[in-house]
């Protein structure tokens, strides 16, 4: 009977186990693969022409020079967003500062693709509202500032990031110990002098593992780069990769040889940040005991930062959001006047909810928001099971095929899946099935850590107290397991389905016409610039969002969301 | 009632395989309360866990009334849940997500009684650890002495032939600790019921167990009565392990009947010599800091007076803690936290003969 168990559970760990390593592996494999085989007259041979070719052509250069300034530069405006509002919320007197914590979360609920919209509507030097009123009030012959630039990109992707430096660098300030700042004051150091030596020093490797981490997620990024720099004759990375794809015929060279180029930065990226963030344990600044938060007391100040709060805020969300509220409920998009304001009419919301295609891509985001979301959650479980659990040898290498996924920029796996299923007779290129598959790899790194989390959790004594009081395995797992597993197995879907109904960059490379998404639709709208029809879709994108977000929170959802990496 | 003998079991160590518990052989009479005593890592715990059947040994065998629950030669392991065992963990356990009826009742509902029968068991079970009235209470809302007696009536509610207590007083505060301890034994006087108990506490030990045994490094080293364990320690290890112990290491000068002198670092010593020493053999003197009398002026007539200087004098409350600088050896001493002595101060110190215990060195 005993061994009769073991099998079935074997059996159960054995498939888990080998799907992920199927999922997570076989992608990167086919695309190294591909970036060095060429085919000839006589057969595919061995070849590192691809990356002679790409790196030898002068456009490689401006590309790389685009790429790295665009991560730079976002990402230095993201920390610096990031890190004051954390300050200020974890070590200041600011009069309302919980609810700024609060606002300091929500472009983590809005789609990347929507806030470029956004900015547009804002920014653009035609039709952008912010120049049209600024030229008109100061009589300017040009538009004062223009989104199609390198500056427009930084500032569009550095105002949309700043939620994971926020929440990185505000558990840093929470986790240090006031002590070892409060013991350097009383051995005679002054304020500055313990910020210098003390503060700034321990937090340094949380200051540099979330500014290595927004620097990948930037380069990584797919929408801004879209959207507003090939316009404008910008590229970088990511949107030359889309780039040489939409040509005839397309530059599988290129495409092979610029993802891994993308992919060995993104994977010694996070090496480094994994490393970083593995020493900023060891520095155990973290300690349960002995929490007093230290509040720094601003004075009359205090208002004056708050002040500044609500002013970034208004500009950073509430106007964006407005706009595309005002944009949705508008024939076409122009400043708010009388005159607009009497035209207002809801036929884009009947546009979205008649069009065939919205309908389409309504139905296959929700379905593959769900199956995404319960897939991913499902075979992560078992894994984060195997790994916290058992003793079977090999786990730990388990943990790390599944966390691979992380350090695959979007994009890149877009093109690896491509790869895998035309090269595979797997029939699913081009319907929702590699959809779901593209998903549940890239989001299998989100669901591990919840798991994880939520499974390391549940003490093991309280299975071992069932199994004493006579309850057998299934007994246990059904009484006790399972149901202390519910609320953070929750927690971490709705965080997976939210990720996964804004996808864009690996979708932009694997959908057809008959599986289209909504970031797609948005996507393909823009090129006509039908942007109230985009916006009236953008505003149910984001009360859907909204609603999966106040569930979450309902469901105390912090172990899906602060555990991003 | 638990027959243990020759129990071993190996962890898979970082390097090598670690030998948690090795050839460890107990017999636990019905109705006693056994207590393994030890350091963290001697293995206790893994013994105990072992009798639950929460770890497969390598070797040996377990019985529990006569029943086999493991046989490494008969290849027997009755798993968990069909031992006739209740437990208590030192996190308690207490199930978060159900209220305390339904903690308690859990292994009830697993045997599948009838409800009626459920209601008043579990009823009795609240009271006999004093928790009637906070059925309807979720874990969480328990203080941390409540959660331990939620566990106790969950480990004894199925009338559980045995009884395992985890370390599980070391989750309290000093003063409930003390409190619980009396509770603990009095409930099993009470119930009568054979109890095997860990903990790494020696006072705990001395004061709930009929019969302590001392572990160290996965090895049985003594099994006895708390007052044999204390007065009588038969390794060094359970000598220094338990209270405070003056250790002296000396040679065999003459043996009589049951008595010797034996020359230490701090001068010849009259104590009584276990049985196998013959003169010439190297043993170590165990010597209790009561049982250390220190006086200003030489004793008229007695045996084993040393001479020494007081180096420190530490006030206790109920005594003196004193440490005497003899010879090259520092000794430890207990005195009336009235008696007027000084630091510094030269002092004689008698050891009654019949006080001291000597073993064999090794």
């Amino acid at each position: 009977m005993f061994k009769g168990k073991l099998n079935t559970q074997f059996m159960v760990l054995a498939t888990c186990a080998a799907i992920v390593c199927y999922l997570s592996l076989i992608p990167v494999i086919m695309l190294l693969y591909n970036s060095v085989v060429a085919s000839g007259p006589k057969g595919s041979f061995f070849t590192f022409r691809n990356y002679i070719e790409a790196y030898f052509d002068p456009e490689f250069y401006p590309l790389f020079k685009n790429s790295i300034v665009f991560g730079l530069g976002s990402c230095i405006l993201t920390f610096s967003i990031g890190t004051a509002l954390a300050w200020i919320f974890e070590r200041t007197n600011t009069p309302f500062k919980k609810i700024f914590a609060i606002m300091a979360l929500v472009p983590f609920i809005i789609p990347g693709i929507l806030s470029t919209v956004s900015w547009i509507l804002l920014l653009s030097p035609k039709i952008g509202m912010i120049n049209l009123v600024l030229m008109k009030l100061f009589s300017l012959p040009r538009a004062p500032f223009d989104v199609y630039s390198l500056y427009g990109m930084i500032w569009v992707q550095g105002v949309h990031n700043y939620p994971l430096v926020f929440l990185m660098m505000a558990a840093a300030f929470r986790s240090m110990d006031m002590a070892l700042e409060e013991s350097a004051i009383m051995s005679g150091s002054g304020i500055l002098s313990t910020f210098y030596h003390i503060t700034l020093p321990l937090m340094r490797p949380a200051m540099a593992s979330a500014m290595l981490i927004v620097f990948i997620r930037t380069i990584e990024s797919f929408a801004v780069p879209a959207v507003l720099g090939l316009p404008a004759g910008i590229e970088v990375f990511t949107s030359k990769i889309w780039v040489a794809l939409q040509g005839y015929p397309p530059n599988y060279g290129l495409v092979g040889s610029l993802a891994v180029t993308l992919l060995v930065i993104s994977v010694v990226g996070i090496f480094f940040y994994r490393h970083l963030t593995a020493k900023g344990e060891r520095f155990a600044t973290v300690t349960g005991k002995g929490y007093r938060p230290r509040v720094i007391d601003l004075g009359r100040f205090k208002y004056v930062v708050s002040a500044l709060c609500v002013l970034f805020f208004a500009f950073t969300i509430g106007l964006p959001v407005l706009t595309v509220l005002w944009c949705s409920l508008v024939p076409y998009y122009e400043v708010p006047t009388l005159a607009a304001i009497s035209n207002m009419t809801l036929k884009n919301y009947k546009f979205v909810f008649n069009f065939p295609g919205t309908l389409l891509a309504f139905r296959n985001s929700i379905v593959l928001m769900l199956a995404t979301a319960t897939l991913t959650m499902l075979l992560t479980s078992v894994i984060a099971w195997i790994t916290v659990k058992s003793r079977i040898k090999g786990k730990g290498f388990l943990d790390v095929i599944t966390f691979i996924p992380i350090a695959v920029p979007g994009i890149v796996l877009g093109v690896s899946l491509m790869y895998v299923y035309l090269t595979l007779p797997i029939p699913i290129y081009g319907t929702i099935w590699i959809l779901l598959v593209a998903y549940t790899t890239k989001y299998m790194p989100y669901g591990i850590r919840a798991t994880t989390a939520n499974i390391i959790q549940i003490h093991s004594e309280l299975e071992e107290a069932s199994a004493l009081s006579g309850g057998s395995w299934l007994q246990t797992f059904r009484k006790i397991t399972l149901p202390l597993l519910v609320p953070g197995f929750l927690a971490g879907w709705l965080y997976i389905a939210m990720v996964s109904i804004r996808e864009l960059s690996t979708s932009i490379l694997l959908y057809s016409s008959k599986s289209v998404v909504l970031s797609i639709v948005v996507f393909d709208l823009l090129e006509g610039g039908e942007f109230p029809e985009i916006s009236a879709l953008g505003m149910v994108m984001i009360a859907i969002l909204v609603a999966l977000a106040l569930i979450a929170n309902k469901v105390g959802a912090r172990i899906g969301i602060k555990r991003v990496a | 009632m638990i027959e243990l003998s020759n129990l071993s079991k190996n962890f898979d160590g970082e390097k090598e395989k670690v030998q948690a518990v090795q050839d460890v052989s107990i017999e636990v009479p019905e109705g006693e309360l056994f207590t393994l005593l030890g350091p963290s890592g001697c293995g206790k715990s893994t013994t105990l866990r072992c009798v639950a059947g929460l770890e497969k040994p390598e070797k040996g065998e377990i019985r529990l009334g006569g029943e086999i629950l493991f046989s490494s030669r008969e290849n027997i392991f009755v798993p968990a849940h069909k031992r006739d065992i209740g437990m208590v963990f030192q996190s308690y356990a207490i199930w978060p997500h159900m209220k305390v009826f339904d903690n308690v009742a859990y292994p009830l509902r697993i045997k599948r009684l009838p409800r009626e029968e459920i209601q008043v068991k579990v009823k009795k079970a609240l009271e006999t650890v004093g928790l009637e009235g906070l059925e309807d209470r979720l874990a969480p809302q328990l203080s941390g002495g409540q959660q331990q007696r939620v566990s106790l009536a969950r480990a004894l509610v199925k009338e559980p032939k045995v009884l395992l207590l985890d370390e599980p007083l070391s989750n309290l505060d000093a003063k409930l600790r003390e409190q619980m301890r009396l509770e603990i034994k009095e409930l099993q006087r009470r119930l009568n019921i054979t109890t095997l108990y860990v903990t790494h506490d020696q006072v705990e030990a001395l004061a709930i167990s009929d019969s302590v045994a001392v572990m160290n490094r996965g090895r049985l080293l003594d099994v006895a009565s708390p007052q044999d364990v204390y007065f009588r320690p038969k390794t060094r290890f359970a000598a220094d392990f338990i209270g405070l112990t003056n250790i002296l290491k000396g040679k065999v000068k003459k043996r009589e009947t049951l008595m010797g002198e034996v020359e230490t670092a701090v001068g010849p010593l009259k104590c009584p010599l276990p049985d196998q020493i013959r003169s010439g053999d190297t043993v170590l003197i165990f010597s209790r800091p009561e049982d250390v009398k220190v006086s200003k002026q030489k004793p008229a007539s007695a045996e084993n007076i040393l001479e020494g200087e007081i180096k420190t004098l530490v006030f206790l409350g109920e005594m003196l803690d004193c440490q005497i600088v003899v010879g090259p050896e520092l000794l430890r001493a207990r005195l009336h936290p009235k008696s007027g002595l000084m630091e510094k101060e030269r002092v004689y110190l008698t050891m009654d003969p019949e006080s001291l215990i000597s073993i064999e060195a090794v």
